[in-house]
């Protein structure tokens, strides 16, 4: 891993000078946003405005074990943790977490050939990390130097792949199979940064990113709560939809986004 | 997943101002939009009325300016065909009641956001999308999407876009799960009883 981690700087090295400055403003977010078709008289695409889902049966009881965990451990700690910190501090702390991931999607970028969205995540990268305290402060996003995060999941559906059936994986929840190992293992496989920080360090980013996000979900989580008649389904389609907005398929996926760009 | 806040309060964020106007502009769709919005912020900080009524106004607000009808039908998706007009117009009434209480009551969570039009763009001579950021201090901007019709009575709003996510085809998705494993009846009952 060292190794590919030497050989993905290189990469980075050889792009910063093969490529000119100015194309980074115009990879700065992906181009497409709708795939709905909003016609009463069309026939109904399940396909693609949901996930297949041949293993509801056994997911649904793995969303009722991960529904009751979260409800007595991380819920209240993510509610603590909203309570105890105003919403500068809470901000702050995710332009952090944010910051640790951008090299993730900076080696996805490269392995999708698109320099220019590379270059944007390098120079976010950098300017947070130094001019941004560490990645405190969205500097380069303040500025339109900000890269749509990506996995190895959005590199594979660059690629054509699609989502594939919904899988729920006990503790780690929901996501298409396309993109099962992303928060298991690749996210953190994948991003450089992660090879050079300490054991103790990387446990505490770990669990900070955990209880950030939760934290952020907490209005989503609720609203599902009060306002679903089936919140396994409601979670479901809400996943796939905010996945897939991010993700740049090639111009022959069988699912088009029908509509204009952003 | 960690721009998915306030869901609730972006989806009620679609209230007032019913303005009927012959032709769309993209000026006139982003005034549309910018001033519901606004009708929405006026309420939400008015210190002199209390949360009942301010619900009360924003459910009000809301019923003027949502395309029901359409929704539930849409919501229904494939199921809506194997229905009789009757029983399609009596779950509309059961819809429009759910979505009216159900967010009438989001206007509680008002923490001082601010919108900002980003773009308006066609889908066809009709229909239109309001791209809008939804702004709070200190929290990284939401990107909201409005999607509105135009017809005899005037602008409606058909469907919210939060952070990708769809109002109409999220319920969509969901109804079916519910109509699939019991039946519109037991759908019915449960969105009446969120009503309450």
């Amino acid at each position: 891993m060292k190794l590919a981690f030497v050989n993905s700087k290189i990469l980075i090295l050889a792009m910063l000078f093969l490529h000119p400055i100015n194309a980074v403003a115009s990879n700065i977010y992906n181009p497409e946003i709708y795939k709905y078709n909003y016609s009463l008289d069309d026939e109904f695409d399940d396909e693609c405005s949901d996930l297949d889902d041949p293993f509801e049966k056994i997911n649904r009881k793995i969303f009722v074990f991960n529904s009751v965990l979260d409800h007595f451990l991380l819920k209240p700690v993510a509610r603590g943790y909203k309570a105890l910190l105003n919403d500068y501090t809470r901000d702050k702390i995710g332009n952090f977490v944010d910051n640790t991931n951008v090299p993730l999607t900076m080696i996805n970028n490269a392995i999708q050939l698109d320099t220019g969205a590379t270059l944007v995540s390098f120079w976010q990268f950098v300017i947070n990390s130094t001019l941004g305290v560490g990645g405190l402060y969205d500097v380069a996003g303040a500025e339109g130097v900000k890269a749509s995060p990506q996995t190895f999941g959005s590199t594979l559906a660059r690629y054509g792949v699609g989502p594939g059936p919904y899988i729920i994986m006990p503790f780690f929840g929901g996501s298409s199979m396309r993109d099962v190992l992303d928060a298991s293992v690749l996210n953190t496989a994948m991003n450089p940064l992660k090879y050079e920080l300490h054991s103790d360090f990387k446990f505490g980013l770990f669990a900070v990113t955990l209880v950030q996000k939760r934290s952020d979900l907490l209005a989503f989580t609720d609203y599902i709560e009060k306002t679903s008649s089936d919140p396994y389904t409601a979670v479901r389609s809400s996943l796939h939809q905010y996945r897939e907005k991010d993700l740049r398929y090639p111009a022959s996926y069988r699912c088009k986004r029908i509509y204009m760009n952003k | 997943m960690n721009k998915i806040k306030n869901l609730g309060l972006i989806i009620l964020l679609v209230i007032t101002c019913n303005t009927p106007i012959a032709n769309a502009s993209d000026k006139e769709l982003g005034d549309y939009v910018n001033g519901l919005l606004q009708n929405f912020f006026t309420i939400a900080k008015d210190a002199n009325l209390n949360e009942d009524k301010k619900v009360e106004m924003v459910r009000s607000l809301l019923s003027q300016n949502l395309d029901f009808d359409w929704m539930a039908k849409f919501t229904l998706g494939r199921y809506r065909k194997g229905l009789s007009a009757s029983e399609i117009d009596s779950f509309s009434e059961v819809y429009k009641k759910y979505l009216l209480t159900t967010y009438g009551n989001a206007v509680r969570q008002y923490k001082g956001q601010d919108v900002r039009i980003k773009a308006v763009q066609a889908i066809n001579d009709a229909e239109f999308v309001v791209k809008t950021l939804i702004i709070k201090a200190s929290q990284e901007p939401l990107d909201v999407d409005y999607l509105v019709r135009q017809g005899a009575q005037g602008y409606r709003v058909f469907d919210v876009v939060t952070e990708g996510v769809s109002l109409i085809n999220s319920q969509q998705s969901e109804f079916a799960s519910v109509i699939s494993n019991n039946s519109l009846g037991s759908l019915k009952s449960d969105l009446a009883s969120k009503s309450q």
